[in-house]
């Protein structure tokens, strides 16, 4: 459930980082061989996540990006306010973290630089260890995009759009699920997991989102049809006083089903609300 | 008239009959012989200090006969010498330390003579051309069995002086002279022939001299100064002798040597050391100690409380290693009955001993090893000396440790250097080495290495923007925010 807990704190993350990383340099990224490869970049607007096949995984969430020196530096959130340095094209990127000392004025410093390449197709393994959370990672950006707006419906229907896989229009416990499971993945990884730490993370938190989303979706299911519709979502937003209730009200097997419950109530709240 | 008077005759003339017969064994025997005189002759070549003599064959030597006094060189000494013995035997101590006894019939010779006029007498001068007092100084032959006394004796030989020393009547005239600095240095020249050259010169005459005023410009007394060009080994003696160099004063060091490169080194009233090395004195003529590479024992502060029924009239606060209970730490104040009051001492250690004296010094309490980094507030009340928790009862106290500030960066970058240094003087390390303080982040900071509270505070973010804060107290137990 921790990376649960967390979701919260990443969500809150994250005002625009003006341009984003250029386009052209989005994407995933290889270091190494592309059948085995050392590590994975994954870059999208104003995230990156760094995977390598043994060592700790980081995911920056930028809150500023600038150019530097032919650089684009992203600013990541937290105490240390970590920095990702890009450099590239469409075809090769480089990369450099610099150490949290290092003042601006010289950057990189001492930094490594790391070069990447573009390969056709990512390998199985990585795709189904990491292939959900990257794609939450856009995602969260797209939410946060239409979010940050006055309009609380219109976030909700972003909401509702992202995760209705199905393209019926209302999100089943199994889209909602989804949705969470990408969200623990991006908490573990955000705090700097190895690969065996994500995938237990990855299990563990699927089982934690497929009980959160059916909580979720028979707290608010008003018209029973099991699933919840961008009217409901709506509906519940101005109610979520009265929707807390409904929640506590019913008897849970687990408490810790109430905790991923009420986790993504704040979740979607938030994202409501900012 | 004539009867009586014949009667009285022929009386008187009986009477003196026995006397008459009785006068051989009346007449008063000889005195006995309670003391025996003789000469004591000093033809040593050095001073008679001390003469003891006794019968040949005792166990042990009575009083000095010289008392206070001596016997020089060709003098002469009449000693009495108690008893009617007359083999007696002499011991002799001259200035030099040395000793030499003789055995003499007083009776058949009462003239006793030290030394050989017919051996001479060798002398040397001895030369301290170097820059530390020359304490000691042996000479004795290469074959000699140990070095001899120390022919000084209580005099010393100060830097670019000489003396004249005796070594007594001997043929000998090669010597090993040996010197014993102020400094416990050994200097020797051997096989020195002393019936050729009398001089005999330590330290290089030759030498040139180094002169440098040195000032002290710390808040301190400095105790000992020391110069050297073979530190850390050899420090050499204190140049400042016996005097103290006080805050503001300055002294002119003079040296001897052709090094220009030489170690100085402070050490203050409270033991801190300052060193500086490879002070080229060849072309420096002024040194300023400032005391800030001398760390003084860092501040340690602690609030009291006095929840006694009576007023606390004086506080002591000292290191548990230390013996004396040093100042009382409420000075001209007093700790009244509720009040709180801050006490701080410059201890090197955490734990420290407490000593509170009520009103009138009708009595007092006393609690010992108390660790002043982990209590901020001590409660003083009825068994607080044995109290598990001395700050029980008060708030926990939320602000920095005491001793400290806290330092809360509020900007929207992490602070990557800080620096805190004495007013005025040269940035100095960056005091968070490797680390950073991250946005929002707070840090309780102490004065470094335990100097003193107050310091030029620069705080540089990453962003490159410098946050200078002079002449900070960095004790004041207050939160700076860094934005």
């Amino acid at each position: 459930m921790r990376p649960l807990l967390l979701a919260a704190a990443l969500l809150a993350a994250a005002p625009a980082a003006a341009q984003g990383v250029p386009e052209g340099l989005r994407g995933t990224w290889v270091a190494g061989d592309c059948a085995a490869p050392a590590a994975i970049l994954h870059l999208t607007a104003r995230s990156a996540a760094r995977l390598p096949a043994e060592g700790e995984a980081r995911l920056f969430r930028f809150r500023t990006l600038r150019m530097q020196d032919g650089w684009s530096v992203g600013v990541g959130g937290g105490a240390e306010a970590p920095r990702l340095m890009l450099r590239g094209d469409a075809d090769a990127l480089d990369s450099a973290e610099p150490d949290a000392k290092t003042l601006d004025d010289r950057l990189p410093g001492g930094a490594p630089v790391t070069r990447w390449r573009r390969c056709a197709a990512p390998t199985p393994g990585f795709a189904l260890l990491h292939g959900e959370g990257l794609a939450f990672l856009g995602t969260l950006e797209r939410l946060e995009a239409a979010c940050q707006g006055p309009a609380a419906r219109d976030c909700l229907a972003a909401l509702v759009a992202e995760a209705d896989v199905s393209g019926d229009g209302a999100l089943s416990v199994a889209e909602i699920a989804r949705l969470l499971r990408g969200a623990a993945w991006a908490m573990t990884a955000q705090d700097g997991a190895e690969p065996m730490e994500l995938a237990a993370a990855a299990a563990i938190g699927g089982v934690a989102a497929l009980a959160a989303a059916r909580l979720l979706v028979e707290s608010l299911d008003y018209d029973g049809n099991g699933r919840l519709s961008a009217a409901e979502l709506a509906q519940d937003r101005t109610r979520f006083p009265d929707a807390t209730g409904s929640a506590a009200g019913r008897p849970l097997a687990i408490e810790a089903l109430a905790t991923g419950a009420g986790l993504l109530r704040g979740l979607l709240e938030r994202l409501a609300g900012e | 008239m004539r009867l009586p008077s014949l009667a009285m005759a022929a009386c008187l003339a009986l009477l003196s009959l026995p006397s008459l017969a009785q006068s051989p064994q009346r007449q008063p025997a000889a005195p006995p012989v309670r003391e025996r005189e003789a000469t004591i002759v000093n033809q040593t070549g050095q001073t008679l200090r001390e003469l003891y003599a006794a019968p040949a064959g005792a166990a042990e030597f009575g009083p000095d006969l010289l008392g206070a006094d001596t016997v020089p060189d060709r003098g002469s000494f009449r000693a009495r010498i108690q008893g009617a013995a007359c083999d007696i035997e002499f011991r002799a101590i001259y200035q030099d330390g040395t000793e030499e006894r003789r055995r003499q019939n007083i009776c058949q010779n009462r003239r006793v003579q030290f030394g050989d006029p017919n051996i001479p007498l060798r002398e040397a001068t001895i030369r301290n051309e170097t820059d530390a007092a020359l304490l000691q100084l042996f000479a004795a032959p290469p074959n000699a069995p140990g070095r001899g006394p120390d022919r000084l004796g209580e005099s010393i030989i100060g830097a670019g002086r000489e003396m004249r020393i005796r070594l007594g009547r001997t043929r000998e005239c090669v010597f090993d002279v040996t010197a014993v600095y102020e400094d416990g240095e050994e200097e020797t020249r051997a096989g020195v022939n002393l019936c050729r050259e009398t001089r005999v010169t330590f330290g290089d005459p030759d030498a040139p001299r180094r002169e440098a005023r040195v000032t002290n410009t710390a808040d301190r007394m400095i105790r000992e100064f020391y110069a050297s060009h073979r530190a850390p080994q050899l420090w050499g003696p204190d140049r400042l002798g016996n005097e103290m160099l006080p805050p503001g004063g300055d002294f002119t060091l003079r040296l001897r040597g052709a090094a220009c490169l030489w170690d100085l080194r402070a050490v203050y009233e409270d033991d801190a050391e300052e060193t500086r090395t490879g002070v080229d004195l060849c072309t420096t003529r002024e040194i300023a100690f400032d005391g800030s590479g001398a760390p003084r024992p860092p501040e340690r502060r602690v609030t009291l409380v006095n929840r006694h029924a009576a007023m606390v009239q004086e506080v002591y606060l000292s290191g548990t290693a230390e013996e004396d209970w040093g100042p009382d730490r409420l000075g001209e104040e007093v700790l009244p009955r509720g009040a709180r009051r801050e006490v701080a001492a410059r201890l090197r250690d955490c734990e420290a001993d407490i000593r509170i004296v009520f009103e009138e010094r009708r009595a007092a309490e006393e609690r010992a090893a108390v660790n002043l980094c982990e209590v901020a507030v001590i409660v003083l009340r009825p068994g607080w000396t044995l109290a598990e928790r001395l700050d029980e009862g008060e708030p926990q106290e939320t602000g920095p440790r005491p001793g400290s500030v806290r330092l809360r960066n509020a900007a929207e970058v992490p602070v990557a250097e800080l620096y805190a240094d004495p007013p005025g003087a040269p940035r100095g390390p960056d005091r968070l080495g490797r680390t950073v303080l991250g946005v929002g982040e707070a840090l309780d900071f102490a004065p470094p290495d335990g100097g003193e509270c107050r310091a030029d505070l620069v705080a540089v973010f990453r962003d490159g923007r410098e946050l200078r804060l002079p002449d900070t107290d960095l004790c004041a137990g207050a939160e700076l925010v860094l934005r």
